[in-house]
């Protein structure tokens, strides 16, 4: 928009016409104003990277420049890991943004991804094959690349790890065809031990003198005059401990580079007194933290921040979990009301910025990251509200600060997940009516009640640490706390569940990829009745969740050796305990889960079956099969019997939401059936982020009349686009019938509604409507989309004048014009819903 | 020969992960240029499979082996060699800027069959 224009128009009128990204420019401050424009979009676009936006390769040289000077070194393989990440650290490129008053990042310039490439050589080769971001001059970086390529291949954690997983399994998943991500310790989802780290009465000094009493006293025992098998333990425990401590003192030289940095810019080159002030500020938080616990909000949001660089500069990390109202409300707490260092407005604005800290952040992923997960570069769901460990009201000032500034600053990553329960009071749930209004796409609500007793059914997590719950990716809750907390959730534990039905009519041969992945379950058309049919569904769903849940297991079993993690060992209480590495299973508890993407086409699949094969006999099978086999061309007229004529998931209708349930029930019963390393459960999660858009060329033609290259649902239980009939109301009470404690981990809702609808106080009546018999049918999750047709329309028209319209793609934000077209369309088709 | 041993032996050249001698330019006719070609939506470091040729072919043998029976696929790679191969069909990439999403068959945003147009 012209500046003019931008500066003729009030708040109010932009306000009145939904056009709430430039009523947030004019309302923001000129700081948070400043930040929010100095930070690159990373979110891949489609399949590729922003023009501009870079690989790093700085961590990448000078992590095989110190892997090469320590191949020859009597290192134990972990003190090796943690010595090349304290030479990263020791020497990455730092720099602090003009006006900012946090520090971090994890790359050397902003407009960076960073690259680890010890992690995974495909990824390594994937980082020289694109097209688009390696950084100037092209040629002479290629031939950088070329040689951490050569050198990282066989040496990187996949490498190491292939060989020793099972052949097939593991060819089953390159195909690509049924799951997702790698079994890594290294690449996928780390929650943290926050209540070790995050509740003050520790940081990383204080957890160097308890390593410290630890080696001492294992120093002494190793040395009495006995010898076993706990003496002979030991050794490999003082490794992990000494690997720790490189770690953690690393860490505090790096913030201490950080202060360095902001002196010398405030005592050296600032004129501004006001500047010099900030950054002399700046200097004193990085002094303090991660060294020791924070005292400030700046300093607490200032640890958070290094820590969640160190572990990025550690492993690949595709999600953020915290519950940063919860962990630094009471900082927000101290400074704004009890010492009033802070005023509410200079505190929204550190808020804000730490919201763009985050969207900032960027490390180059695979392919299949990229295209799942577009526009974002990865689901960093923060957790907001709920309750405490005692079960009382958890929200706080700082959740209302986040909600605001969020409004402000509008970035779509990180989003929130809102726990609601029913203490939640109405001045907050206002502002995150708000947020949704305003068309952010989150916060997502979370019914609390019911999933504490879900985080209490499949993993056995104790009331107390339950509670305390946060998003571990986008939608799976897990405790984080010294037993609770799952120190990497393995991605490829991501099931394309359409095979499931796929496989139903190939006998589990992949056509698309050309080989036998699912079981050899008999021709479709021998079977008699929709109970053998069904029965081979079973047999499909069983195959390929296990295909996928084994390589994880395996992972996990073997990560404590081959590929550790010592800085999330050392701010694990577990780890620095035990002195075992924080992925050892023996000390964790277990929270697994199966994602579940493209499941629901799965049931209206199976009622059309039933209906008109089965029941009405109005086809017969074999020709059923003839039709998928060709990708319905040449059976159109039959395919729209498939769309039309067949009952279909979210309009109420006992007998297609009967088969859903009856699913659900077989896979509870299988994800018991199924443990991970730690002996617990892996109950599934349907849900699909923008995976129903990346595989819509994978998954072929199916019964529910999809074609081969359709995009595939967009929800984990939403409905077809556009095939719920019945309104909102009967959508809900499809959802309903799913008991959402013992039939899943979580089930993923999308929702469009009308902002029209829900402008002013009785929208919010409407939603709050709503929202209460959303609660009484007992569901897990919903989220909103809130931008009508015509804006997205517009938007796809003229992309440049909706830069900032924001969209809920799935378990996730995105700016509209950074996700591809097919995605695009899919957002639109979802059916608008009309309330009351 | 035990199953196991045979699936190892197919399947071990797609575990060699990508080394510097592959990222060099290839010829003019790759598989991954080659309509059969199917590129594994896994990863884009370059695996995937022939749609045509089955487990059992080598297309660098002297003179090449073509098995068309059979369940598996031939696993090959973006960037090797198809100039002996008699099923190479050379492709139209429909996708050249890859800001779109995948499309196995159409989609190479390689920076080497790039450079090839
Ligand atoms: S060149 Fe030959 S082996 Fe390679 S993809 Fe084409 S047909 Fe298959």
């Amino acid at each position: 928009m012209a500046q003019a224009a931008l500066k003729n128009t009030s708040i109010e009128e932009f306000e009145k016409k939904q056009e709430w990204w430039w009523a947030a420019e004019k309302r923001r401050s000129s700081r948070l104003d400043y930040l929010r424009k100095a930070i690159w979009k990373k979110g891949a676009i489609g399949g590729l990277y922003a023009p501009g936006v870079k690989t790093d390769l700085e961590q990448a040289v000078l992590t095989t420049n110190m892997a090469r000077s320590l191949e020859n070194a009597p290192d134990p393989y972990v003190v090796k890991s943690a010595k090349i990440f304290a030479h990263v650290l020791d020497n990455k490129t730092i720099f602090i943004t003009d006006h900012a008053q946090l520090v971090g990042y994890t790359g050397s310039l902003p407009h960076t991804m960073n690259w680890n490439p010890s992690i995974a050589s495909i990824l390594n080769a994937e980082v020289f094959n694109d097209p688009t971001s390696i950084p100037d001059p092209v040629d002479k970086n290629q031939a950088v690349i070329q040689d951490i390529v050569g050198y990282w291949a066989g040496k990187s954690d996949l490498d190491k790890m292939m060989p020793v997983f099972d052949m097939e399994d593991m060819m089953k998943m390159l195909s690509g065809s049924i799951g997702w991500g790698v079994p890594l310790a290294r690449g996928g989802y780390s929650n943290k031990d926050y209540e070790y780290l995050m509740t003050g009465k520790r940081a990383f000094q204080e957890i160097l003198e308890e390593i410290d009493k630890k080696i001492d006293e294992a120093d002494e025992l190793v040395h009495t005059p006995v010898a076993n098998k706990e003496i002979a333990l030991m050794y490999d425990k003082l490794n992990n401990w000494e690997a720790m401590k490189i770690c953690l003192e690393a860490g505090i030289r790096i913030a201490k580079r950080y202060a360095r940095l902001a002196r010398i810019i405030a005592e050296n080159f600032e004129e501004d007194p006001k500047r010099k002030e900030e950054l002399l500020k700046i200097a004193a938080a990085c002094e303090r933290v991660p060294a020791h616990p924070p005292r400030t909000l700046q300093e607490s949001f200032q640890y958070d921040i290094f820590i969640q660089m160190m572990s990025r500069t550690e492993a690949i990390e595709g999600a953020w979990p915290c519950r940063p109202d919860y962990y630094h409300g009471p900082y927000y707490d101290k400074d704004v009301n009890i010492d009033k260092t802070l005023t509410p407005e200079e505190a929204l604005d550190l808020v804000g910025e730490f919201l763009i800290r985050a969207a900032e952040v960027c490390q180059f992923k695979p392919k299949f990251a990229r295209e799942g997960l577009q526009g974002i570069d990865g689901t960093w769901v923060w957790t907001m509200g709920g309750v405490d460990a005692n079960g009382r009201d958890a929200c706080n000032d700082l959740t209302i600060a986040f909600m605001q500034a969020a409004r402000l600053v509008r970035v779509a990553n990180p989003t929130f997940a809102f726990r609601w329960h029913p203490h939640v009071q109405d001045k907050v749930m206002r502002e995150v009516f708000e947020c949704i209004r305003h068309g952010l796409g989150y916060p997502s609500i979370r019914h609390d009640p019911i999933l504490i007793a879900n985080a209490m059914h499949w993993h056995g997590h104790p009331i107390e640490e339950a509670r305390l719950w946060v998003h571990q990716a986008c939608m799976s809750p897990n405790p984080p706390t010294k037993h609770g907390y799952q120190p990497m959730r393995m991605a490829n534990a991501t099931a394309n569940c359409a095979k499931i039905i796929e496989y139903v009519f190939t006998s589990g041969f992949d056509k698309i990829v050309n080989m036998q992945v699912g079981a050899e379950t008999p021709d479709v058309t021998t079977f008699k009745d929709f109970e053998e049919f069904f029965a081979a569904w079973v047999t499909q769903m069983k195959t390929i969740f296990s295909i996928l849940v084994r390589s994880v297991n395996r992972a996990r079993v073997l990560a404590p050796t081959l590929t550790p993690r010592p800085f999330l060992s050392a701010i694990s209480e577990r780890s620095v305990e035990s002195g075992l590495d924080t992925l050892d299973p023996s000390i964790a508890r277990g929270n697994a889960w199966i994602t579940a993407f493209t499941w629901v086409e799965n049931a209206d699949s199976l009622a059309a079956v039933k209906k008109l094969v089965f029941e009405e006999k109005k086809y017969t099978m074999a020709e059923l099969k003839e039709a998928l086999d060709k990708n319905w061309e040449g059976y159109e007229e039959m395919r729209l019997d498939f769309v039309k004529n067949a009952p279909k998931w979210g309009n109420d209708d006992d007998y297609v939401d009967s088969i859903m349930l009856r699913c659900l029930d077989e896979c509870a019963k299988f994800s018991k059936e199924i443990k991970c390393p730690c002996g617990n459960n892996w109950p599934i999660l349907p849900e699909n982020v923008s995976g129903n858009i990346h595989y819509a060329n994978i998954v072929g033609a199916l019964p529910n009349g999809r074609r081969l290259g359709d995009a595939l649902y967009d929800g984990g239980i939403s409905p077809g686009p556009g095939l719920d009939k019945n309104g909102p109301t009967a959508v809900l009470k499809s959802c309903g019938k799913i008991d959402h404690i013992t039939q899943g981990r979580a089930f993923l809702l999308n929702q469009r509604l009308s902002p029209t609808q829900l402008a002013g106080e009785k929208g919010y009546q409407l939603w709050r409507a709503y929202m209460r018999t959303w609660a009484d049918l007992g569901l897990d999750h919903v989220q909103f989309n809130m931008v009508d047709d015509s804006t997205l329309r517009a938007a796809q028209k003229d992309p440049e004048k909706y830069q900032e319209v924001i969209v809920r793609v799935a378990g996730y934000s995105a700016h509209f014009v950074d996700i591809s077209r097919k995605t695009q369309d899919n957002i639109i088709q979802r059916t608008v819903q009309g309330l009351g | 020969m035990s199953k196991r041993d045979e699936k190892r032996q197919a399947y071990t050249s797609m575990l060699i992960p990508q080394t510097q001698t592959d990222l060099q330019k290839p010829g003019d006719k790759v598989c991954g240029n080659c309509k059969n070609f199917l590129e594994s939506s896994w990863s884009s470091d370059g695996r995937g499979a022939c749609n045509i040729l089955k487990f059992g072919s080598n297309i660098h043998s002297q003179p090449p082996v073509y098995i068309l029976e059979g369940k598996d696929g031939y696993p090959t790679k973006t960037l090797h060699d198809a100039s002996a191969c008699k099923y190479y069909e050379k492709m139209t990439f429909v996708d050249k800027d890859g800001y779109e999403c995948s499309d196995p068959q159409y989609r190479r945003v390689m920076r080497q069959l790039q450079d090839k147009e």
